[in-house]
């Protein structure tokens, strides 16, 4: 395997994918702003309940009242973790569609490279799509997280970001299975959604969903930019959350890659490949 | 005499359309089991980080802001009522909006446009068994949800709450009738949907009241809050909600409501109907109506 081809081969098809998605400017819109009315529904919700920009209680349990920022901060990583979850499962389930899965296939170059290549161009949208959530988020309800340590949390997300690409592996694995992916995918973000610490701090979770929340790498990203953006911890500080991320990262990324590999010399042996 | 006597039978056979269309519907639905489970389940947990978000902010389930705002204090039976009537606007939107493009993916809606029936009814069919399905959902969800935080309602007044909801249901038919022809006529709705459907979520009170929308944008909200007004949503909830939330205040009176709901059901029912036989009759002469 020669990297530099196979780095070719991930350009390439990252510029394919932003290609295809330019293509569709009404999606590119709904892409951008639905992040923003999930973030106001969000805000609107927390102010009619607590009746300020500040919650005691919310003090008492994550050591920051701002629940602008908190929740910011949570749905900018989760974001990245089911831009993954949607981008990774859809990379096969929309080749399939387009009826272009056993072309791919064929080509002389690693599986891998491709979803990553597609991993990529989704990353990419949604780093730009989290840059317009922080605009809007600080000029409409002044967002006060530390910009300073901005590179420390990018830092952080890159450490994540392994981990996220493992899950999303052994999903285009399973897709190229199970074909249908949606209802799947559907049901894993609504349960990330309850597992992960976006809107609320672990410690409401009763303590039976809390031990499965420590097991999804999203969880440790989430608290670790949170403690760099709005608690101005240094990275000395977060070593007791970049551990469990290194683990996970090795992980995901294992176990992600077996899954696929399995999955497709399975379907590739059944000749399912390119059933619908 | 005769006439009527013709028109009695045409009714008839016009209503067997819709009956056995919402049949085959609810047929096909059920033959996916594994949908059908997933959409009665997964509200509950759309619902439950709501839930946890406010007991993270307020650290109970009183909340004195929730209580100046809606004049009941208890935010999670808000929701739970809000979030099962929300299942009505997603079968709206995503299931008879989508149902004339389902027969498209099918390769069936030729074949169902030249039958030798009134669409109307076709679609009106459609409309029963979206409306039997959610009824099931918001049912399954509503007793989930009270299972798991307990929601608090004025049980006697449930016979009136049903009564605004099914005013409700004939205002969102409506709404997807209009939704029908639009998609007949433009096709891939996925992006104007998600859209809508979040819109919808954020200026009707499904999870926080009305006035919170004036509270946050001040005096933007108010425009907010007008357009919120409008959708059927709103009324019916603030009826519903006066009658099964002790204490409530709604920012509408019942009767205004009320009265709101069986003119907007009745505009929305005219407007949506004249539009699909518009659509239909346009997409037939100019060729499009099996293009993809």
């Amino acid at each position: 395997m020669n990297v530099l081809n196979e780095l070719k081969v991930i350009l390439a098809v990252t510029k394919k994918e932003l290609k295809l998605y330019l293509r569709y400017p009404v999606w590119v819109l709904f892409d951008a702003l639905m992040p923003l009315l999930w973030v106001l529904s969000s805000i609107i919700y927390s102010k009619a309940l607590v009746g300020s920009s500040y919650s005691i209680h919310l003090a008492t349990l994550a050591t920051t009242g701002d629940y602008v920022s908190f929740i910011v901060v949570g749905m900018i990583v989760s974001s990245f973790a089911f831009s993954t979850l949607w981008g990774m499962s859809y990379a096969l389930r929309g080749e399939q569609w387009s009826g272009t899965l056993e072309t791919t296939f064929l080509a002389p170059c690693s599986r891998f490279s491709i979803l990553l290549g597609k991993a990529l161009s989704s990353m990419l949208t949604t780093s730009l799509w989290v840059v317009l959530q922080l605009i809007v988020s600080t000029l409409i309800f002044n967002l006060n997280v530390r910009l300073i340590n901005l590179p420390i949390a990018l830092f952080l997300l890159l450490i994540a970001l392994p981990s996220f690409l493992g899950i999303g592996f052994s999903l285009a694995g399973i897709v190229l299975e199970f074909k249908e992916h949606s209802a799947f995918v559907n049901f894993l973000t609504a349960l990330f959604s309850l597992l992960l610490p976006i809107s609320y701090p672990l410690v409401v979770l009763p303590p039976f969903l809390r031990y499965f929340s420590y097991l999804l790498p999203p969880t440790y990203a989430i608290e670790g930019m949170r403690n760099v953006l709005i608690l101005d911890s240094s990275l000395s500080e977060l070593i007791n959350l970049i551990l469990p991320l290194i683990f996970f990262d090795i992980f995901w990324l294992l176990l992600g890659s077996l899954v696929f590999l399995a999955e497709e010399k399975r379907v590739m042996k059944k000749g399912t490949l390119g059933y619908y | 005499m005769k006439l009527s006597k013709d028109f009695i039978r045409s009714l008839i056979l016009d209503l067997k359309v819709s009956t056995s269309t919402a049949k085959k519907e609810l047929l096909i639905n059920f033959r996916y089991s594994l949908w059908v489970i997933f959409w009665a389940v997964m509200p509950v947990f759309w619902l439950t980080p709501m839930i946890f978000q406010g007991e993270a902010l307020i650290g109970g389930r009183s909340s004195s802001s929730f209580a100046t705002l809606a004049g009941n204090a208890d935010f999670i039976t808000f929701n739970i009522i809000g979030s099962s009537l929300y299942a009505y606007v997603m079968s709206a939107l995503w299931g008879m909006g989508l149902s004339l493009r389902r027969e498209q993916w099918s390769g069936t809606l030729e074949t169902v446009m030249v039958s030798p029936c009134n669409k109307f009814f076709i679609l009106l069919g459609k409309a029963i068994s979206d409306s039997v399905l959610t009824t099931f959902y918001a049912i399954v969800q509503f007793i989930l949800a009270s299972l798991l935080f307990g929601a608090r309602i004025k049980l006697e007044n449930l016979t009136y709450a049903i009564l605004v909801l099914l005013l409700m249901v004939f205002a969102l038919y409506g709404v997807g009738f209009l939704l029908s022809g639009i998609i007949l006529m433009y096709k891939e709705p996925g992006a104007l949907l998600n859209f809508v459907n979040t819109f919808i979520s954020i200026i009707c009170p499904v999870n926080y009241p009305l006035k919170a929308l004036v509270f946050v944008f001040e005096s933007l909200g108010y425009y907010l809050l007008l357009i919120g007004l409008l959708f059927p949503l709103t009324p019916a909830l603030e009826a519903i909600r006066t009658f099964l939330l002790p204490s409530f205040d709604p920012l509408i009176s019942t009767t205004l409501a009320l009265f709101y709901l069986i003119v907007v059901s009745i505009i929305l029912l005219i407007a949506g109907t004249f539009l699909f036989n518009y659509v239909e009759k346009r997409v037939r002469r100019s060729g499009v109506l099996g293009t993809y």
